[in-house]
C-alpha cells in the first residue's frame, strides 16, 4: 500500500462555527478526519475529497460529504492529492513574476482593441435599441431644465417664427427616407450669455437663440445652421457621446472591477470631458451633413460659410484637444472644398 | 482591554497582498477580454473569494460561495430582460404598463440581490442571511428617495438611516440577527461636515477665479472660446474637488456610526473608527496613482483601502464565536445579484 498523506488544519462541523483542530488522513483506499485528541470525526472515500478553487495563499477548503468543512494551509499537500484542476493551473499563472509581463501586454492590447472596436459597436447597438419615446422624454426634461436655469421665452415675432419653421420644414422634408419617422421640433429661446447659437437634443428638438436669428437674417445661413443641427440628430451624436461615457464606465467596472470611491466618480464625470475631444469629429460630420441637406433642400450651402466668417477671430481660434469644436478656419476650408467640388 | 465576559476585542485583519492580488487581477482581466466578457462572472467570484478569504476576525475568515455559472446565468437573464424591455417599450401602451411593472419588479429584485449576496457569504463556516420584505425595499429604495428629493435632499440623513435600518436589521449570521439603530445626530454631523467641505472648497476656488478674472478683459469673455473653456474647466475642477471628496467624508461618518451602533445577537458589538480626512487622502492618492499607472496599480489601491478599512474595524465579542449555526437556506439564483451589479448596489459585509 502507498503512504498515507496527512493534511493538518482545522474543521468546522456541518453548519456550525465551532472550530476543531483536526487533520485529514488520506490513503489510496480510505480517508478520515481526526481531531487533535485522536477522535475520528468522519470517514470518507478519498475520491469524495474535492477542494474549492485555490486563490493566492488563502487556506484551501473542502466540504466533506457529511457537511463538515475542513481547512488547511498545506498547499503542497492538497496539490499532491488531486490531479491538477483548471484552477490549480490558473493559480500557477497568477504568481507574481516576470511571466506576468505577458499578461500586462495582453491586457494593454486587449483594452486598446475594446476601446477601438468593441465600444463603438456597443454604442451603435445601444443607439438602435433606444426607443424614440425615451429620447423624446429626455428632450422634454432637458428643455424644462434649460427654461428653469438659463433661457427666457423668445422675443421673436410670430411672422418671423413661421418663416423660420418653413425653412426647418424644407430641411426635414429633404432628409433621407429612413430618417423622417422622428418628430422634429424647432424651439426659439432668448439665452443671454450664449450669443448667436443653436443646439440639438437627441429626441429631435432643435433650439435657436434669438441672437442667432437677429444676427443672421438670411434663410441660407439659417438653413446651414439648422442642417448642421439636424445632422447631430440623425447621426445620434448626442446619444453616442452619452453611451460612450456610460459604456466606458460600465466596461471598466466589468473588466477591472471596483475602482473605489473618488476614482469611480472621476471615471463617470471624466469620461464626459474626454468625450469632448471625440465630439470634434462629430462637428465635422454634422457640417458635412448640413451642407448636403441645405443643398438638397434648395438653399445656398455658402450660408454656413457666412456664419463662420462672421465669428470673431475665426482663424485665431486654437484647436486644443479639449475644445468641443474644431478650429473654425479648418471648418471653413472644408465648406469651401464642398462648394467647389459640388 | 477586556469586557465583562472576559473576551478580548478582535480587530478585523486583511491578509491579502498587493503583489498576489495583482497576479490574480491581471489574469482575470485578460481572460475576461479573451472570452468577450463571459469569464467576468468567474473573475467576480475569484475577486469576491480573494477579499473574503483574506479577511480575518479572531483568526477565522470569511468566504464567498457563489459559482461563476450562477453569476453568468443571472447576468444573461438581466441583459435579455433589458433588451426585451427596450424593444417592447417602443410600443406606447406596453411601455406604460411596464413602467408600472417596474414599481413591483425593482423592490423584488432588490430583495433578491440582498438575499443572494448575504447567503453567498459566510464567516467561520456559517452563512449570512437576509429576511427583508418587498414592502421594506419599496419604502427604502423608491418611496423614501422620492420624498427626500421633495425636501431638496435636506433630509438625506434620514433616508440614509432608514436604508441602513432596513438592510442591517434584516441581516443575520446563521440564526443570529443583526440589530441596528442610531440617533439622527451623528448622521447630520457627517452631512454638515460634508457641506462645510463643499463651502470651504467653493470659496477657495471662487477666490482663485476672481483673482484671475481681474487680469482678463470682461467684455471679450463672451466671444473668447478659450475663456469660456477655462470657465468650463474650473466648473469641472469644482465638481471633483468639492463634491466628490464630500461624499467620501459623509460616507466615512456614516460607516462609523452604522457599525458602532450595530449589534449581532449574542452581545457581539462592532467599532468603526475610520478618519474621514484620512479616507479622502487614501481615495484621492489611490485615484491619482491608478490613473498615472494606466490602471496597473489598481490592485495595489484596492488592497490599500481594504486594509485601511479592516484596520479600523473591530469586533467586540459578547460570547464565544463557536456558537453560530447556519440556517437551512432555500436554493438561490443570481438573478437579483446580477441586477445589483448593474445598478451598482453596494451591500453586505461590514468590511
Amino acid at each position: 500500500m502507498s503512504e498515507t498523506k496527512i493534511l493538518s488544519g482545522r474543521a468546522f462541523p456541518a453548519r456550525t462555527s465551532r472550530e476543531v483542530v483536526a487533520h485529514l488522513q488520506v490513503s489510496t483506499s480510505h480517508a478520515e478526519l481526526v481531531s487533535a485528541t485522536g477522535e475520528v470525526l468522519t470517514r470518507l472515500h478519498p475520491k469524495d475529497i474535492r477542494f474549492d478553487m485555490p486563490i493566492g495563499r488563502a487556506p484551501r477548503r473542502t466540504t466533506l460529504p457529511d457537511g463538515t468543512l475542513f481547512e488547511t494551509e498545506d498547499h503542497a499537500g492538497v496539490r499532491s492529492l488531486n490531479t491538477r484542476s483548471f484552477w490549480e493551473r490558473l493559480q500557477t499563472l497568477e504568481v507574481f513574476g516576470p511571466r506576468l509581463a505577458i499578461f500586462i501586454c495582453l491586457a494593454v492590447v486587449g483594452a486598446w482593441a475594446i476601446w477601438r472596436f468593441a465600444l463603438p459597436a456597443l454604442v451603435s447597438a445601444a443607439v438602435t435599441m433606444t426607443p424614440p419615446s425615451l429620447t423624446r422624454a429626455m428632450d422634454e426634461g432637458t428643455m424644462r431644465t434649460i427654461d428653469l436655469t438659463m433661457a427666457d421665452p423668445t422675443e421673436l415675432g410670430t411672422v418671423r417664427q413661421i418663416e423660420l419653421e418653413e425653412v426647418f420644414k424644407d430641411l426635414v422634408e429633404a432628409l433621407p427616407e429612413g430618417e423622417r419617422h422622428r418628430t422634429y421640433q424647432l424651439e426659439f429661446r432668448t439665452m443671454p450669455g450664449m450669443g448667436p447659437n443653436a443646439f440639438a437634443l437627441p429626441g429631435g428638438t432643435v433650439v435657436m437663440t434669438d441672437a442667432l436669428v437677429n444676427g443672421f437674417p438670411g434663410d441660407d445661413v439659417v438653413a446651414g445652421v439648422l442642417g448642421h443641427e439636424l445632422g447631430h440628430i440623425v447621426e445620434a451624436h448626442g446619444l453616442r457621446q452619452l453611451y460612450r461615457s456610460l459604456g466606458t464606465y460600465v466596461l471598466i467596472a466589468l473588466i477591472a472591477g471596483d475602482t473605489g470611491p473618488i476614482l469611480e466618480d472621476v471615471l463617470l464625470e471624466g469620461n464626459l470631458l474626454l468625450s469632448l475631444s471625440h465630439s470634434r469629429t462629430h462637428e465635422r460630420d454634422a457640417d458635412d451633413f448640413g451642407l448636403r441637406l441645405a443643398d438638397a433642400a434648395g438653399y445656398d450651402p455658402a450660408g454656413l460659410l457666412e456664419f463662420f466668417d462672421s465669428l470673431p477671430d475665426a482663424e485665431a481660434t486654437d484647436g486644443s484637444w479639449w475644445s468641443t469644436h474644431p478650429p473654425s478656419g479648418e471648418r471653413i476650408e472644408a465648406i469651401r472644398d464642398y462648394i467647389a467640388n459640388r | 482591554m477586556y469586557d465583562e465576559t472576559g473576551i478580548a476585542p478582535e480587530g478585523f485583519v486583511f491578509r491579502g497582498s498587493a503583489r498576489e492580488w495583482f497576479g490574480i487581477w491581471i489574469v482575470n482581466l485578460v481572460l475576461t477580454i479573451l472570452t468577450v466578457g463571459i469569464y467576468s462572472a468567474w473573475a467576480k467570484v475569484r475577486t469576491k473569494k480573494y477579499f473574503a478569504q483574506n479577511t480575518y476576525v479572531a483568526g477565522r475568515n470569511f468566504d464567498y460561495h457563489a459559482t461563476g455559472l450562477q453569476i453568468l446565468i443571472g447576468r444573461i437573464i438581466v441583459i435579455a430582460a433589458i433588451i426585451a424591455y427596450s424593444i417592447l417599450s417602443q410600443i406606447g401602451l406596453v411601455a406604460l404598463i411596464m413602467l408600472l411593472g417596474l414599481l413591483v419588479a425593482v423592490p423584488w429584485l432588490m430583495v433578491r440581490a440582498l438575499r443572494f449576496n448575504a447567503t453567498m457569504h459566510s464567516y467561520s463556516n456559517v452563512r449570512f442571511g437576509f429576511d427583508g420584505s418587498m414592502g421594506g425595499a419599496f419604502l427604502s429604495y423608491m418611496l423614501y428617495p422620492f420624498l427626500t428629493a421633495l425636501t431638496l435632499y435636506t433630509t438625506y440623513p434620514f433616508l440614509d438611516r432608514a436604508v441602513k435600518r432596513y438592510t442591517m436589521n434584516n441581516h443575520r449570521l446563521g440564526n443570529n440577527r443583526f440589530e441596528f439603530d442610531a440617533p439622527i445626530g451623528p448622521f447630520y454631523k457627517g452631512f454638515l461636515t460634508a457641506i462645510i467641505w463643499v463651502a470651504a472648497v467653493t470659496m477657495i476656488i471662487a477666490a482663485v477665479v476672481l483673482s484671475q478674472i481681474g487680469t482678463v478683459d470682461l467684455t471679450t469673455i463672451e466671444n473668447d472660446p478659450t475663456a469660456s473653456l477655462a470657465i468650463g474647466a474650473a466648473f469641472y475642477v469644482w465638481i471633483f474637488v468639492a463634491f466628490v471628496p464630500a461624499s467620501t467624508i459623509y460616507g466615512a461618518f456614516v460607516r462609523n456610526v452604522t457599525l458602532s451602533n450595530l449589534e449581532l445577537e449574542g452581545g457581539h458589538r462592532f467599532v468603526s473608527n475610520v478618519r474621514p480626512l484620512k479616507l479622502v487622502w487614501i481615495a484621492i492618492s489611490n485615484a491619482l496613482i491608478t490613473i498615472v499607472s494606466l490602471g496597473l496599480m489598481l490592485p495595489w489601491a484596492q488592497v490599500r483601502i481594504t486594509r485601511y478599512l479592516a484596520d479600523h474595524t473591530t469586533l467586540i465579542p459578547g460570547a464565544s464565536l463557536d456558537n453560530f449555526v447556519s440556517q437551512m437556506e432555500r436554493q438561490q439564483n443570481a438573478l437579483g445579484d446580477a441586477y445589483g451589479d448593474i445598478e451598482g448596489i453596494e451591500l453586505g459585509l461590514p468590511v
